[in-house]
């Protein structure tokens, strides 16, 4: 330090400077490989310390501070606290200290300087300064400071290390204890040679026959269906899976790609290649050709590289559930949210994290107001035709979508029908056509042609084999679906008064005919997915072979619904010269395009081969029946690739037992003689056919069964444990409840609320603990005069430990009035465990 | 073989959007590169007083210490090898017990050598992908671990048929750039 200062006075007893601040240099240390703390060398230094007068140093000077021996300087004050202090990369540290004016202190023998340690940083740029001093007192301050050091503050914290990040992750599939698990499975299959070269039953290779490889679909499928709406909280670790998925390969040929079962056909990857290279795209193969199946595999590459990180998947009603199901068929690692609830959910489902938004064309004209048309990297349309009238509010709402990407999908053939084109292409690729390009068709066909693809299955007819299958799955519409609850609520309690196999194949039969057709309604999901198909089938000019276990409950009922395709009605009841003068007329002329079949009124030798599509309205237990089914059209003198469909309803019987029969597949292996539903009694044990309903088989007598003591028990309670019970039930199957006062509520008992596809089901539910008694109508007509003052409610549901009188039965139809007796009751509290006597 | 043996783990240490900090991946796979794991830390941010000291030793201490080591301890598979995306992450081999090798593609681990001049003790080993499909890499071990290669480059030689072993790296960058926007913590 060399301080600039007067030498010729005392300068503390007069013109002594005042220090009020002091700088010190100070050399960074090298820093070793792995500091834990840094050393550095710094002087002890004593303050400056000024006398009463004022001791004058330049307001920054650099200071070297000398060893000394000793030195006394004026009384000292506390120091201050200096703030200013900054660091000056790269090897200097410079502080700056205020101090306040001071009388006199004595310094003590001043020492070595010491090194200190332990120095820590607090970031910024800040140093702290503990400050030690006694009371000093020094004469001579001018003479001092040349020789002095002065002693400087003890640094107590000057680096901080840096510290461990906390770290997150996930592990993707299930470990060595389940090495067979589903995800697993799914997501490591690796077929072997001979999966892929030898065939199965359905006269497919067997590593891409979806009905042999459908085992591993069984529960996620169901999972898929039941669970998505109630998933709002994702893992940000789900989000990026697609990213970190192998690439598909140049030629999508990486075997390990492909869920199992899955491959494209040889023209496929030219169709995805055309999707990936274009924002505006058109794919308009024929049916049949897998427009989806390609679309999914484009959409899979672009989520891999982070192109498409939103997607929002347009299509009809019908076919949302079987979109479903093939994205998780096709491309499980995508999060795919369906978005089909009470608008209020919608709200939340819309916000919810995912990869891919499913929905309607009229999902999404409602809910403009609440979705982000700016959200989306990409938009699919499927069925695209759905766009081709401008003024349509749907047409509206999708133009607002404001995607990248934007491809359409259609079977139609679109290109002779230019204004339909033109509206098409206003979203597809805006601009390109005008509305008074209408008639000049050669224009419009040169200006799409880069934005078109259409593939004819003549086209590509060396790269199909000759047979195609699919399993379509829909869901019930609304209606179907109330009468498909009621009629399994009543199979169940009549079950549990006659518990024989025949009582259940009774029932099977009948749930599967509402989910052909509601009874009373006649709608059909199933027929609305038939009438879209058969409409692009005629535009194609095909035909079709729809074949039911049911001719009357089902084809009958059907076939005016089909009068545009001119249907002809195949079955038992027509004479020899008849069904020849059907089977002649589909073979040789036009104007029949499809025929409704019963199985069992055809022979082995008939021949239709003028059709390439076949239908299965319902669900067959024995694929070999269906195959004996699709020969009439896969048979010597098709010239044509034969397209299997199977129609099942999602969360139904026909599930269940489609489920359950995946896994005795080995079973199939023979041909059972025989067409009836008896079949399913040589391949489902008397527990499963009852397990379907949650029931068991009757027992013999002397052991008592679950239900008898299911009884005791019911009958040992107290009508406030009764309303319990049945609060809890409702709880079990989904319901929020709340419980009323005991005091008299217009006879509700309980309050019960859930959110389902069709909206808010709102109940009130009245409790009779009449164990061994009967329940008359009066306690019925309250309750409905109580359900028609409360219209936010959807039904009135009363349960009781007795029965029903007949006249109840009959006032509650029709009314949203659902009776629980005490069998159906009993199968419930059973069913989830709420009486306590599982196991015994 | 166990299924354990072909686990593959990538491991790399990617700066945050930012630039300014530092985050830790680790992405485990199967032999054909599907992913099994994946494990990342939250970002670490060095102030410029801690870069200023930390110097050179920032990156490796921060890639090595504070975010590989406990990535690798909490890892639910057992890895048969870990490829790192830059040398100064072979340390971690100090955690883990598998072969560790740095990989590069060949022409880049060429001209380094040719612009540094041979780097005493390397001995970086180039191998081409047996079905031909991907371009040729050069894998380097740890100088105390050097004889991990000739173990490591029979599993590189086996899993290289199936998959490039540069690519999940890209795909580890991806997927980086996605989760600051689910986590600001990753930023």
């Amino acid at each position: 330090m060399t301080p600039t200062t007067s030498t010729n006075r005392k300068p503390w007893k007069r013109g002594a400077t005042r220090v009020t601040s002091a700088l010190f240099r100070l050399r960074a240390p090298e820093v070793s490989k792995w500091p834990g703390s840094v050393t550095f060398g710094i002087p002890r230094v004593l303050f400056p310390l000024p006398s009463p007068e004022v001791v004058k140093l330049p307001s920054v000077t650099p200071i070297r501070v000398p060893s000394v021996s000793h030195a006394t300087i004026p009384i000292l004050a506390e120091p201050e606290i200096s703030t200013d202090l900054a660091c000056h990369p790269p090897s200097t540290l410079e502080l700056g200290v205020h101090l306040p004016p001071v009388s006199h202190v004595t310094l003590p023998l001043l020492e070595e300087p010491k090194i200190t340690t332990d120095l820590t940083c607090h970031p910024p740029s800040t140093l702290e300064f503990g400050v030690h001093l006694p009371p000093l007192a020094l004469e001579d301050f001018t003479s001092w400071l040349p020789s002095g050091l002065i002693t400087g503050p003890d640094v107590v914290q000057m680096f901080e290390p840096l510290g461990f990040p906390a770290a997150i992750g996930k592990s993707y599939l299930e470990r060595a204890r389940d090495d067979d698990s589903e995800a697993y499975t799914r997501l490591s299959f690796l077929p072997s040679e001979e999966d892929l070269t030898e065939e199965c039953i359905h006269g497919l290779p067997r590593a891409s026959c979806s009905i042999c490889l459908g085992e591993a679909d069984k529960p996620t499928r169901r999972r898929a269906q039941t669970t998505r709406q109630k998933e709002v909280v994702v893992d940000p670790l789900d989000l990026i899976l697609p990213l970190l998925q192998p690439p598909l390969g140049e030629d999508f040929d990486n075997i390990v790609s492909f869920p199992p079962g899955k491959r494209l056909l040889p023209f496929q990857p030219d169709g995805v290649r055309f999707l990936l290279d274009r924002t505006s795209a058109l794919l308009g193969d024929e049916m049949g050709l897998g427009k989806s199946i390609q679309a999914i595999t484009a959409l899979r590459i672009l989520s891999r590289i982070g192109t498409a990180r939103n997607v929002l998947l347009l299509c009809p009603k019908s076919v949302v559930s079987d979109w479903h199901n093939k994205l998780w068929e096709w491309a499980p690692e995508l999060r795919v949210v369906r978005v089909r609830a009470p608008k209020q959910q919608r709200a939340v489902l819309w916000e919810s994290p995912g990869h891919i938004y499913l929905t309607t064309y009229e999902t999404l004209r409602e809910d403009l107001d609440i979705v982000n048309t700016q959200g989306f990297d990409l938009c699919l349309l499927d069925e695209i035709q759905r766009i081709k009238n401008p003024s349509t509010g749907v047409t509206q709402a999708v133009r607002r979508i404001d995607a990248k990407i934007r491809w359409g999908l259609s079977g139609t053939p679109l290109e002779n029908k230019l204004e339909e084109l033109i509206s098409i292409f206003a979203y597809l690729k805006p601009g390109l056509l005008r509305v008074a390009d209408a008639d000049r068709s050669r224009l419009v066909k040169r200006l799409i042609k880069p934005y078109f693809l259409r593939r004819r299955i003549a086209d590509v007819l060396d790269d199909l084999p000759q047979k195609v299958s699919h399993e379509v799955w829909l869901d019930l519409t609304d209606r179907q679906r109330t009468s498909y609850e009621r009629a399994l609520r009543e199979g169940r309690t009549s079950l549990n008064q006659n518990r024989t196999v025949v009582h259940v194949l009774a029932l099977i039969a009948k749930l599967k005919q509402i989910c052909n057709l509601d009874p009373e309604t006649g709608e059909s999901a199933k027929l609305e997915y038939l009438q879209e198909q058969l409409e692009e089938l005629r535009e194609g000019g095909e035909k079709a072979l729809v074949f039911s276990q049911y001719p009357k409950v089902t084809l009958e009922q059907i076939a005016p619904q089909l009068e545009e395709f001119k249907p002809q009605l195949y079955h038992g009841q027509l004479s020899d010269k008849q069904r020849d003068d059907i089977v002649r007329e589909f073979q040789e002329q036009d104007t029949s395009k499809v025929l409704l079949m019963s199985v069992k009124a055809g022979g082995l030798g008939l021949t239709l081969t003028r059709a390439n599509h076949v239908f299965h309205f319902d669900l067959w237990w024995n694929p070999a029946v269906a195959q004996q089914a699709e020969g009439r059209a896969h048979r010597i003198g098709q010239e044509k690739t034969v397209f299997v469909k199977t129609l099942y309803t999602v969360d139904s019987i026909e599930q269940r037992i489609h489920d359950l029969l995946a896994e005795k597949r080995a079973l199939f292996q023979e041909v059972i003689d025989g067409l009836s539903d008896d079949d399913l009694t040589r391949l489902l044990t008397e527990e499963e056919l009852f397990g379907l309903f949650d029931l068991e088989p009757a027992r013999p007598t002397g052991k008592p069964s679950l239900s008898q003591k299911a009884t005791e028990v019911l009958r040992s309670v107290s009508p406030v444990e009764f309303e319990e019970l049945v609060a809890s039930l409702y709880e079990r199957m989904g319901f929020a409840v709340r419980k009323t006062q005991l005091s008299y509520d217009e006879g509700v008992d309980l309050y019960a609320q859930r959110s389902t596809d069709a909206g808010v089901e709102g109940l009130i539910v009245q409790c009779k603990h009449y164990f061994g008694g009967t329940v008359g109508v009066a306690v019925v007509r309250e309750l409905y005069g109580t359900l028609r003052s409360k219209p936010n409610m959807s039904r009135a549901v009363l349960v009781t430990s007795g029965r029903f009188s007949q006249r109840c039965g009959e006032f509650a139809r029709g009314k949203n009035i659902d009776l629980m007796p005490v069998d159906q009751l009993l199968g419930l509290l059973l069913k989830y465990d709420l009486l306590g006597v599982a196991g015994g | 073989m166990k299924r354990e043996e072909h686990c593959l783990g990538f491991y790399s240490l990617n700066k945050t959007l930012d630039k300014e900090g530092y985050l830790g991946a680790l992405l485990i796979t199967d032999q054909y590169g599907r992913p099994l794991e994946f494990r990342a830390t939250h970002s670490v941010k060095p102030s410029p007083f801690q870069r200023q000291l930390y110097g050179e030793a920032l990156e490796p201490y921060i890639g090595v210490e504070l975010c590989g080591k406990q990535l690798v301890k909490q890892l639910d598979h057992t890895l048969g090898l870990l490829a790192v995306s830059v040398s100064f992450l072979l340390d971690v081999r100090d955690f883990v017990p598998c072969p560790v090798v740095h990989v590069q593609k060949a022409g880049d681990a060429i001209e380094v050598q040719r612009r540094t001049g041979a780097e005493e003790g390397w001995s970086g080993q180039q191998l081409a992908s047996p079905s031909g499909r991907f371009q040729p890499i050069v894998i380097d071990t740890a100088r105390e671990y050097k004889d991990d290669l000739d173990r490591a480059r029979i599993l590189v030689e086996e899993a290289f048929t199936h998959m490039d072993l540069l690519e999940p790296f890209e795909r580890i960058a991806r997927a980086l750039e996605m989760l600051p926007r689910e986590d600001s913590r990753f930023a």
